[in-house]
């Protein structure tokens, strides 16, 4: 018992909180832009099974990763231009697209496997490429920092650096200020010149390349192959954690890592003889209870104002 | 061209019901083009799958049959589901009701220390239970959005997977079969299966049970005060309120109904078509409910139409799949997806309704 608890606090768990928590922070940064500028995204689950399908498909068309790689920006753009259309231009139902995207993906992947490969499983014959790991120089060497944050993947790179791009776009530039006008109240946005349509259009792509990157972290580094179920309600998880920052980016990510401490426990818990069906629920029963103590004060602070 | 009948057909169809029913038939085909247009991407006789894919479950008896089966636990999620979307609620809980229900139906029908033995009142007693539960479950949701208007939509996608942690925890550690340590169940016991109703099929008593529910839903959303308010309270918030009934016991209610829609569904599908608890992850049926019910335009006989070509479609899938190489279950989701994408589009084929009412506007005049 003592060696688990001692093992919470060692570099290597940090390193693991980093590596289960960069899907999560993918897919809770496509939950926020597209949020933030009034948009509902909640095909984020689906855009991450066609990212990490798609990734693994083109790169193993290729030989090359870097191809998968583009290949996993163009689906996202793709997804989330489908999902523009159809809520923007068409005035479709967004929840229900979303959902119907989602069960789409999750069939179609599988039905697109068997086509490719003959197996419903997984994608274990298609010789895919995996983005490199990469070891910062001269960091990897500094005792305990180095162990944490050099050694990841690729993509783990390109998610901390978006989610800077994200911050400074969403408050740091007019742009940002569009988005928020935009998912604050569209009739007054347009009424000071926002140009609405553009700004959503733009935000719900870079939700989509968001998802699809986090689909291609699970695919082409995480794990080397495409498998079925294989998002696992991350992309869920994102869109809790975007609903529990109530739009500000910071607490989004905060919650993103709170939920990926507890999944790192539930790692580590995992190798204790202890009922592994049960225990996978703590993180999403963090969430849940997160959510309720969010709406109970929202609650409690509406009737103190009334 | 002969311009005086076709005039006479635009006129109707840009009424509201023809407009919609135009919309869907549309919306069919094009679904159907797209799914033929796949078929020949990747199949080397596509002409033959898609007729297959179309024709198959009416060549037996039994394929129609298993079409029916299929149809079961599609139409309980819808009327589950349609319940939360006439009252304005997001709720996508069935998803984990059906999981949890499961669990609990199981729990009854591999023990035969509480059964009867009697095959009329095991199957209802499992039925009941797993509807109990179901309703126990969607009040969890519906308490925190009718007390504290928690997010229904976040809160009962993370419940899903919880239900289904603790579900999948109970069944192994409980309910397996003594000494196996498998993912399914024991199996259940003969006195709680429902009966087989047509020979040569799978259909179980389960399809008349569904059908009732059908009824009961259309008369509770139509002809009561509660279904009234549901309808109102989904068309203005505030309505619940003026209706004498307060927002809170409204929510309360109609998660209570939907829950117990739910579990019920779950209980009727388990005993009717399994041996034993196998769900090693979550069915699927939940968001699938959601789907039908748009689809059904949130109508009790919408859902019940949709159910049917959805698994009219899924089953001959089914079928179809050990014979062809590129036809699966999986395949259809493609017609799910154009169909709810169109359907739900209010300005799907709307220029075109304007054109022709522009049109006889100034014939008219």
């Amino acid at each position: 018992m003592n060696n688990i608890i001692a093992s919470f606090f060692s570099a290597s768990f940090l390193f693991i909180v980093i590596r289960v928590g960069i899907p999560l922070l993918f897919a809770s940064m496509s939950a926020y832009v597209a949020s933030l500028s009034g948009i509902l995204n909640i095909a984020v689950e689906g855009i991450m099974i066609f990212g990490a399908l798609f990734g693994v498909y083109f790169s193993a068309l290729s030989h090359s990763a870097w191809i998968g790689l583009l290949g996993v920006i163009v689906i996202g753009t793709v997804c989330s231009l489908i999902l523009a259309f159809f809520t923007m231009k068409m005035k479709a139902d967004a929840a229900m697209s979303g959902i119907a995207l989602n069960l789409f993906a999750s069939d179609i992947s599988i039905w697109l496997l068997l086509i490719w490969t003959g197996s419903k499983g997984t994608s274990a014959s298609l010789p895919s490429k995996v983005l490199p790991t990469i070891n910062i120089p001269i960091i990897k060497d500094i005792p305990i920092l180095g162990q944490i944050i050099s050694g990841h993947y690729f993509l783990t790179y390109v998610c901390i650096a978006l989610a800077i791009f994200v911050y400074i776009l969403v408050y740091k530039t007019p742009f940002g200020m569009h988005m928020k006008a935009c998912g604050l109240d569209a009739d007054a946005a347009l009424s000071v010149g926002i140009k609405v349509n553009k700004v959503r259009l733009i935000s719900i792509i870079l939700s989509g390349i968001l998802a699809a990157l986090g689909g291609a972290y699970l695919s082409m580094g995480y794990m080397p192959i495409f498998s079925n179920n294989m998002t696992a309600s991350r992309g869920w998880i994102g869109i809790a954690a975007n609903a529990v920052g109530q739009g500000n980016f910071l607490i989004v990510i905060l919650a993103t890592f709170v939920f990926a401490i507890a999944q790192g426990i539930v790692n580590n818990l995992a190798l204790m003889q202890l009922p592994s069906e049960l225990i996978n629920t703590i993180p999403y029963l963090c969430v849940m209870i997160g959510l309720i103590i969010l709406s109970v004060r929202n609650y409690q602070k509406a009737r103190k104002n009334k | 061209m002969t311009a005086k009948p076709v005039k006479k057909k635009q006129f109707l169809l840009t009424k509201e019901k023809p407009f919609t029913a135009l919309q869907i038939i549309t919306s069919i085909f094009t679904a159907l083009a797209i799914t033929f247009v796949v078929l020949a991407l990747v199949s080397k006789t596509p002409v033959k799958d898609f007729v297959d894919l179309l024709t198959y479950p009416l060549k037996s008896r039994f394929n129609f049959g298993y079409v029916l089966v299929k149809m079961v636990p599609l139409t309980f999620a819808g009327l589950a589901t349609l319940l939360y979307f006439r009252t304005g609620l997001f709720n996508l809980s069935t998803e984990g009701v059906f999981y949890i229900s499961g669990v609990a139906a199981t729990a009854i029908a591999v023990n035969p220390s509480i059964l009867t033995g009697n095959g009329v009142i095991d199957p209802v007693l499992c039925i009941l239970t797993a509807a109990i539960v179901g309703s126990i479950i969607a009040l969890i949701p519906g308490f925190l959005k009718a007390k504290y208007g928690a997010n229904e939509m976040v809160i009962s996608l993370m419940l899903n997977s919880i239900l289904f942690g603790i579900g999948f925890w109970i069944i192994k550690n409980f309910l397996a079969k003594q000494g196996v340590t498998g993912q399914s169940s024991a199996p259940f016991e003969a006195s709680a299966k429902l009966p087989v109703i047509i020979p040569k099929t799978q259909v179980h008593v389960g399809i008349v049970i569904m059908a009732v529910m059908v009824v009961l839903v259309y008369i509770l959303l139509f002809h009561t005060k509660l279904g009234y308010t549901i309808r109102m309270t989904g068309l203005n918030s505030r309505f619940a309120k003026y209706s004498g009934m307060s927002a809170f016991s409204l929510f309360m209610v109609v998660h209570l109904i939907a829950g117990f829609l739910g579990g019920m569904g779950s209980a009727v599908e388990l005993l009717g078509v399994y041996n034993s608890f196998t769900w090693a992850t979550l069915p699927g049926l939940g968001f699938t409910g959601a789907l039908m019910a748009m689809l059904g335009k949130n109508h009790p006989l919408g859902v019940l139409g949709a159910a049917f070509g959805i698994s009219y479609l899924r089953a001959s899938a089914q079928l179809l799949a050990n014979m062809s190489p590129v036809i699966d279950i999986k395949l259809i989701s493609i017609v799910e997806v154009i169909l709810t994408l169109m359907i739900s589009s209010q300005y799907f084929l709307r220029k075109w309704r304007e054109k022709q009412l522009l049109k006889e506007e100034q014939e008219h005049e």
